[in-house]
């Protein structure tokens, strides 16, 4: 590790004194490549520097996406000068066993956690490190509480952690060495069972796990984690509405939005596919708008699809458009693209882990349009604060924005009903009971 | 005609237009014919006065001085008794020529090696009368030639033919060479199909000893049969084929052994209950999975690991992976590292050598744990069994799927059957089963203590001065298998029989290695060794799943 590394560290004990230490070990840092995790996980460092009793640590991993950050023969380095913040260079990464596989970096973290000695190490993922690093940081410290944050099921599912059959695109309920091999026809299904009991091996050493939706705990109990340790904790959120309440015109609410990554397991598909279905019906009055980015992440015939569509839509004359792309967003442009929306679609053909956007839209007090599955249909009460449609049906859909369209007064009875996000405080405080901190004082240290 | 693109490049004609060899007398066929005609005027069959004379320059100075009136004089004279067909000079002029009728061919290639051993393979159309010989040489002394030629299908030489029929053109032989340092400048190979001959310019492409094994194993698994394919292999191995790729691989595996150098993984155990000996071939990852399922077992401090890799490629991937598994897990590796696959056999035995314990287990690196305390289990099992019970165990061994993949193992003999020129041959092959496999995981018959004909390699706890008092593994098998029931009889014979006790374990079983096609003709080969050696004793009481004096299923 690098001088000026250590002497941060060393700076910051003489001036914190025997505040809990709490190394969040984050899945890429959110300035660097945008996603779902490393927001949360970066939320919540945030959350907990505002904690007295606290002092938090970031490890954020990179990759090739930066190779200027690489620093010639180093493995950990500073993130722009910032207190606390390190980058982790992520390198020889086995994507097979999603194994940490260069000695030197396993070195350089056994060196860093010997250095900082974190009272908790809370991993939101193992993905860019290796979850043999979970091994690693047991036996460099074997105090230390050792939290993890599931943010899918890759655990579980090489399929990139979706459960979302490659046979067919249908749901999958549960791993198996067989079903996987279905998957994956080149692995055999000794090949899963070895990646399951690698998996749990390592997972073995951690205290305590969270998942931001409770399907996903009874899914990971199903899996063979111990159920006792697993706790839910939703993933908090800064309110992106600056206390902004958007006006609410009067008269029927046509107006549709679609925010997120635009890849298949996302589903936008999904909605183009019902826009075509409703104007072959001769229902048009209403609009569609895109926010999003990452579709050159989509697989060809997803992308040629929406790519199609897009053309053909610019092609019309502007009367006659129903879709529009307004692309990539940040989270300051929020307001103005919620204000151009009555509902949020979020058509997810996978069960998603919990669904930021949902809480996004919230914000706005957007009713969302969901798929009734997973994280989604968990958080969005169908009738009650928002609108389920039959996963991957596009005719369901189509249903449903026609009914949102044309009855009265549903909208108004659905944004009524929008609960409260949930908010980063309470994040924070909720994890503080998962590092055995509840106490919020720096006498309730973790006595693993 | 060229088919699949190589014909060109390893080969060309020698002499041109078969009407050039035509008039240039295209010398008849017979290299040491059996019987002449002395009474005739002419010359018998066979006999090629060209050749004769080229070969004995003295006999042409004999007939310059009128002392004889042709070669054919002097043959009737003086050649007959001296046998002077028969000499290799004679012969070496003899292959030189073409036939205006030789059929279509093409020499694919020739891969030589060091060991003295030169692969020929391509195809021929040869519809009457089949290749029956090929002659290699040239003027730096090289002579090497056989008789002995294995067909196979070619199924791209039948189609640019327009051949609708599946006869297999494809052939390959195995030469030996006299002089394998001169095998390697250009050469000449003589192809003969009864009367016809054909002079190709060759060039040997020369191959490492493990390579050129793999090459000819790959080979092996081609031979074209009309029958039984295990019977009819049996039989070209019986003629030869067999012991001389066995000695090849002996000399390869030896060499191998020889070559060996140990990286030291983190600090050795100062005192260990035993030494577990794995042996890599082909994926390294395995050895990263297997520390971490095993460091999690109670008492593994007691044990140390040695891995062998027969894999040179993965030296760097596998010290790696040691490094981060011992500062991850904490275990000490001592990692012995091959220039080449030794096979199962010799690596474990090389890895014994690597090992500090009186106790070796030599496990498979798709084993692994199913029961957390067994490295206490195991030390006392050694510890409070009888000697003769523990110096050579298995134990059961399980599939992903939870079914009993071994039991212990036992022998059984197929008889195949060749039909050739009209009679039944048969031939004998010996079968190793396993006892229990795919039954339910609780059936207590195949997981109880008892006495067995043999145990699989994939987990065998040994006492070591007992394994090295028997010769441990024979090197003779080559890559992997039948060396395990091998060693289990060869431990029987001295009189200590194999054991299997309960202690049970995941085995992955195949997936620890890369299949690839060379194994499947080594296995034929080990097959056929294992017979040639154990089936006299086999057959002499050690046959069948009850063999007299083992306990039947169930009984201990």
């Amino acid at each position: 590790m690098t001088l000026p590394i250590a002497e941060a560290i060393a700076h910051e004990k003489s001036t914190q004194g025997k505040n809990a230490k709490v190394l969040i070990v984050s899945l890429h840092h959110p300035e660097l490549m945008r996603g779902g995790a490393q927001q949360v996980c970066y939320e919540l460092f945030q959350g907990l520097k505002q904690d007295p009793g606290i002092e938090p640590i970031l490890l954020a991993s990179t990759d090739a996406a930066y190779p200027a950050l690489y620093k010639s023969g180093a493995c950990i380095t500073g993130f722009d000068g910032r207190n606390n913040e390190f980058l982790f260079l992520s390198t020889e990464y086995d994507t097979l066993w999603h194994k940490a596989g260069s000695p030197r970096l396993i070195e350089a973290f056994a060196d860093f956690l010997e250095t900082i000695q974190p009272d908790v190490v809370h991993f939101h993922h193992f993905l860019t490190f290796g979850v043999n690093l979970l091994a690693l940081a047991r036996k460099v410290l074997p105090n230390a509480k050792l939290v993890f944050t599931f943010h899918e099921f890759l655990g579980i599912c090489d399929a990139r952690g979706h459960m979302v059959r490659l046979t067919d695109h249908s749901l999958c309920s549960h791993a198996s060495p067989v079903r996987c091999h279905q998957c994956f026809p080149e692995r055999s299904p000794e090949h899963f069972l070895m990646r399951q009991i690698w998996f749990k091996r390592h997972f073995d050493e951690v205290d305590v796990f969270t998942c931001p939706s409770q399907f996903m705990i009874d899914r990971y109990a199903a899996w063979g984690i111990d159920r006792k340790k697993l706790l839910h904790i939703a993933n908090g959120q800064a309110d992106c509405s600056r206390g902004i309440k958007l006006p609410v015109p009067a008269g029927p609410k046509r107006r549709f939005g679609f925010f997120g990554q635009m890849i298949d397991v996302k589903g936008i598909q999904i909605i183009l596919r019902a826009v075509a279905l409703l104007r072959a019906q001769g229902f048009t009055n209403f609009t569609v708008e895109l926010n999003g980015d990452n579709l050159r992440y989509a697989t060809p015939i997803v992308r040629e699809e929406i790519e199609t569509f897009l053309a053909e839509e610019e092609k019309l004359p502007y009367a006659q458009r129903i879709v529009q792309n307004n692309g990539s967003y940040q989270v300051d442009q929020l307001a103005s693209r919620m204000a151009r929306i009555d509902w949020s679609i979020v058509p997810s053909l996978w069960e998603e882990a919990f669904g930021l956007v949902v809480s996004e839209a919230w914000m706005f007090r957007r009713p969302v349009i969901c798929s009734n599955v997973g994280g989604l249909a968990e958080r969005v009460t169908n009738e009650v604060n928002g609108l389920h449609f039959q996963i991957g049906d596009p005719h369901a859909l189509a249903a449903v924005m026609q009914r949102a369209c044309t009855e009265a007064d549903l909208w108004e009875r659905l944004s009524a009903a929008i609960p409260q996000p949930p908010s980063v405080t309470k994040m924070v405080s909720e994890y503080r009971g998962a590092y055995g901190l509840a106490d919020e004082t720096p006498s309730g240290l973790p006595d693993h | 005609m060229a088919v699949a693109n190589k014909t060109e490049d390893a080969v060309t004609s020698a002499s041109g237009t078969s009407a050039q060899a035509a008039t240039n007398g295209g010398p008849s066929k017979q290299i040491a014919p059996t019987t002449l005609d002395w009474s005739s005027g002419t010359a018998p069959e066979g006999f090629d006065e060209v050749a004769y004379l080229a070969a004995f320059p003295d006999i042409v100075r004999s007939i310059k001085t009128g002392q004889f009136q042709s070669a054919l004089h002097h043959f009737r004279v003086h050649g007959q008794r001296e046998g002077r067909l028969n000499d290799i000079r004679y012969q070496r002029a003899c292959v030189k020529g073409n036939t205006a009728s030789f059929p279509p061919a093409s020499i694919d290639g020739l891969v030589g090696c060091m060991t003295g051993q030169c692969l020929i393979y391509g195809w021929i159309k040869d519809n009457d009368v089949p290749v029956d010989q090929f002659t290699l040489r040239n003027n730096f002394g090289l002579w090497a030639t056989t008789q002995t030629v294995y067909r196979y299908r070619r199924k791209d030489a039948s189609d640019s033919l327009g051949l609708q029929d599946d006869k297999p053109l494809g052939f390959w032989a195995l030469l030996n060479v006299e002089k394998p340092e001169m095998m390697f400048g250009p050469s000449e190979l003589v192809v003969s199909a009864g009367l016809e001959r054909k002079t190709f310019n060759a060039q040997v492409r020369s191959a490492l000893p493990d390579r050129f094994r793999e090459i000819v194993l790959e080979y092996l698994v081609k031979i074209y049969h009309s029958g039984d394919t295990r019977v009819e292999t049996f039989f070209h191995l019986d003629n030869g084929l067999g012991n001389s790729l066995i000695q090849l691989n002996l000399d390869i595996s030896k060499k191998m052994a020889q070559g060996a150098q140990t990286v030291e993984i983190g600090t050795p155990r100062s005192s260990v209950d035993g030494s577990i000996v794995v042996c890599l071939f082909g994926r390294p990852d395995l050895l990263s999975l297997q520390c971490a399922m095993f460091s999690k077992c109670r008492g593994m401090e007691r044990y140390e690991f040695v891995y062998v890799s027969n894999s040179p490629e993965m030296a760097d991937r596998l010290i790696k992976d040691a490094t981060v598994v011992h500062r991850v897990y904490g275990i000490p590796i001592r990692l012995v590292i091959l220039p080449g696959n030794a096979g199962f056999g010799v690596a474990n035995n090389t890895g014994l050598s690597a090992a500090r314990s009186e106790r070796i287990l030599f496990v498979n690196p798709d084993v692994f744990p199913t029961e957390p305390d067994w490295p206490a289990l195991h030390t006392q099992l050694v510890k409070d069994r009888p000697a003769d019970q523990v110096a050579l165990f298995g134990v059961p061994l399980f599939y992903d799927d939870g079914s009993l993949m071994h039991g212990g193992m036992y022998f059984e003999v197929d008889r195949g059957f060749s039909f050739r020129d009209g009679k039944t041959t048969t031939r004998e092959m010996l079968r190793v089963e396993h006892y229990g496999k795919g039954a339910p995981p609780k059936t207590e018959g195949y997981l109880s203590s008892r006495m067995v004909p043999a145990v699989t390699g994939a987990f065998m706890s040994v006492n070591r001065s007992w394994f090295e008092s028997i010769g441990g593994f024979s090197p003779e098998y080559i890559f992997g298998h039948y060396e395990d029931a091998d060693l289990c009889l060869k431990s029987l014979q001295a009189g200590k029989p194999a054991w299997i006790h309960r202690l049970p374990f995941l085995h992955f079983e195949g997936k620890g290695s890369i299949p690839r096609p060379s194994l499947d003709g080594a296995m034929l080969i080990n097959r056929w060794h294992f017979t040639t050696v154990w089936s006299e004793a086999v057959k002499n009481g050690l046959c069948g799943k009850n063999p007299e004096g083992f306990p039947a299923r169930g009984q201990q």
